[in-house]
């Protein structure tokens, strides 16, 4: 059984010709036009294409090159992402008090050296100095805090 | 005559209070997110760009320029000081620098990297002046066909310089393209791949674009990573003096530095990154003795540090007067320059004079700032890099969250955010680099206007492009470009996995 020796490029492309097949099908829904007055799908169907045929290269070169994958950071990736999440919702429902609040903490998790009563001193400033900037010296409307009932 | 005239119209718009105070601003702000590692002046500029929305169109250009080249000055000290590069273009600075600071040079280093800076950037300025209005006026001929061409050129330039596989640089620019055609199409009004979301009939939002793929992206993956301990706690003014000898050595590479940033900053694709590597690859190979590089060689230090700053200020001559950003920022640039009603291009030079005459003297005014900021002030910079990641990254991941809710007022552009960060983080992984997608999506709807009314006027013949002097020769260079690339990259590639395969 041979072994995959570039599982970098491999999925790359993997992912790279998904994307472009589905801009090809999706594309192809819009009308194409013709040479003279080009239709709004004839770009797209030509780009997805492109993107095709770079993905059968890259296929080629995760055949001929060796290459490893980076280690992934998990831990970042999810605390971090949680984090911007965190802050949509809260700021939806609760106002941007607790956004900052909650991006604060959350994405803290991200990194061992932080410790829970710095992150609560951050937050608080945060708060402080965004309501300064954003809201008394840029005047938006954003509220501090909102009543989610 | 008429260029001192235009000098004095741009010198006195400059110096009205409100842009003095921003340029101040944006120098300052430049210089901090360009010392502190883990934030580049794009996260920086993407993150103020809401916040110009609020200032007249010249002070908002002249407030995210000078973002731009203070990061530049700034970038050099984290490289000196905790051999960690605060942006991407000084990374070359590490290696002679902080050799440098162990030898207790430190000051020295500074200095001479913050005065090779100035030198580099005002030469890059002159550049600017001399060839912008001339490049503008030519360009006044262009018609779609060649605007097609040049645009093309751009793309193929972009993927070609990335440090991984041209083969990803062109996926990178191939998406960003497709990305740039969410949203409605401006020729017939109908809404392309918006899944039919609302949200996504004006397009996908630059801001939250910018701030997924280099922000959210580049937090993740300095999280744990970035974590120097600082060599020398104190930078006094007197260690900064170089002797006689290290001010003799850097003076001509910090001459040949600025010629080589002055090149590769106007060429669209290229950039400071690029011409910094360039320039201490020279100095390397025309050095006396080689062997004293990487152990802190003066001239290693001060000539990528000039030519980094000189192509910061020759990259405004595409943007400015074609209107095809030549790096990822400068698509920023542009986009701010839209948003403001300002179409760059070869009109911009005479329908804006105080814009662009305002911007150019605002660049000798911010790199004198520069100057005072960075040898009498240092020690400030200094102080900061003591501040730990970890109370950083939130704050940047609260205002990045803030910036692009501002735009819109839409908790839906923040959800855009956390995806493309996602999608982001998994370009990285997979070693895609992320600066080529942004001026794909940037150049995309242009691409697609130029191409259609080019094929119109040609009567649908596609050989028409080719056949025209200008767009055809523009053409020839990117295939060549495109070739050189694609076989320099693969014989590098091959050569380093037969290394790996060996060991």
């Amino acid at each position: 059984m041979p072994t995959i020796r570039n599982p970098k490029d491999l999925i790359a492309a993997a992912a790279v010709f998904a994307v472009g097949l589905f801009w090809v099908v999706h594309g192809l829904s819009y009308p194409m036009g013709t040479m003279v007055r080009m239709g709004s799908g004839f770009f797209p169907v030509v780009l997805g294409v492109t993107i095709l045929v770079l993905a059968v290269f890259l296929l080629l070169q995760a055949l001929a090159v060796d290459d490893r994958l980076e280690p992934i950071l998990w831990r970042p990736f999810a605390a971090v992402s949680a984090s911007i999440a965190a802050f949509g919702l809260a700021l939806a429902w609760l106002g941007m008090g607790p956004a900052i609040l909650a991006t604060v903490v959350i994405s803290s998790l991200a990194d061992r050296a932080s410790r829970p009563m710095g992150t609560i001193i951050l937050a608080i400033g945060l708060m402080i100095a965004i309501w300064l900037v954003f809201i008394l010296g840029l005047g938006m409307t954003i509220p501090l805090f909102r009543n989610p009932f | 005559m008429d260029f001192f005239q235009n000098l004095v119209i741009g010198f006195q718009t400059a110096i009205a209070f409100e842009t003095l105070l921003y340029c101040f601003v944006g120098v300052f702000l430049g210089t901090l997110i360009g010392v502190l590692p883990g934030i580049g002046s794009l996260a920086a500029i993407s993150m103020l760009l809401p916040v110009s929305f609020y200032l007249d169109p010249t002070a908002a250009l002249v407030l995210l320029a000078g973002v731009y080249y203070g990061a530049e000055y700034g970038g050099s000290t984290a490289s000196i000081l905790l051999n960690l590069p605060g942006t991407p273009s000084s990374a070359i600075t590490c290696l002679d620098g902080y050799p440098m600071a162990q030898k207790g040079k430190a000051g020295v280093a500074l200095f001479l990297t913050t005065i090779a800076s100035f030198i580099g950037g005002s030469i890059g300025i002159l550049v600017l002046m001399a060839f912008a209005p001339v490049l503008g006026k030519m360009a006044l001929a262009f018609g779609p066909a060649e605007y097609f061409a040049l645009m093309v050129l751009g793309l193929i330039a972009a993927a070609a310089v990335t440090q991984g596989s041209v083969i990803k640089g062109l996926i990178m620019v191939a998406f960003g393209l497709m990305l740039s055609m969410i949203g409605t199409d401006v020729d017939t009004g109908l809404p392309r791949f918006t899944m039919g979301r609302n949200e996504l009939f004006d397009g996908i939002n630059l801001v939250a674009l910018a701030m997924g793929l280099f922000g959210v992206a580049e937090v993740i993956a300095s999280i744990g990573v970035v974590r120097g301990k600082l060599k020398q706690q104190k930078v006094t003014l007197r260690s900064m003096v170089p002797t006689r000898e290290e001010a003799r050595q850097s003076a001509k590479p910090i001459l040949r530095g600025a010629g080589i940033g002055s090149f590769f900053g106007a060429i669209p694709g290229t950039g400071q990154t690029v011409a910094s590597f360039i320039s201490y690859a020279v100095e390397k190979r025309t050095a006396n003795d080689p062997s004293r590089f990487g152990k802190g060689a003066v001239e290693g230090l001060a000539a990528p540090e000039s030519a980094n700053n000189a192509a910061t200020q020759t990259a405004f001559i595409p943007t400015l007067t074609l209107g095809i950003p030549g790096s990822a920022t400068m698509a920023l640039m542009l986009g701010a320059m839209m948003i403001h009603g300002i179409t760059p291009g070869p009109t911009l030079i005479t329908n804006h004079p105080t814009v662009f005459w305002g911007l150019i003297a605002s660049f000798w005014i911010g790199n004198v700032m520069l100057l005072v900021l960075n040898i009498p002030l240092i020690g400030i910079w200094v102080r900061l890099l003591q501040i730990p990641y970890h109370y950083l990254y939130p704050a940047i991941l609260c205002l990045i969250c803030i910036g692009v809710y501002s735009i819109n007022n839409s908790v839906f552009d923040i959800g855009m955010v956390f995806l493309i960060g996602i999608i982001g983080y998994g370009m990285r992984v997979l070693g895609f680099e992320p600066a080529p997608l942004l001026i794909g999506f940037v150049l995309g709807p242009m691409l697609e206007e130029n191409l259609r009314r080019a094929m119109l006027l040609a009567r649908g013949d596609v050989f028409a492009i080719v056949q025209r002097p200008i767009s055809g020769s523009l053409l020839a260079i990117a295939l060549i470009l495109l070739l050189w690339a694609a076989f320099s990259g693969f014989r590098n590639r091959g050569a380093g996995s037969a290394r790996r395969r060996a060991n």
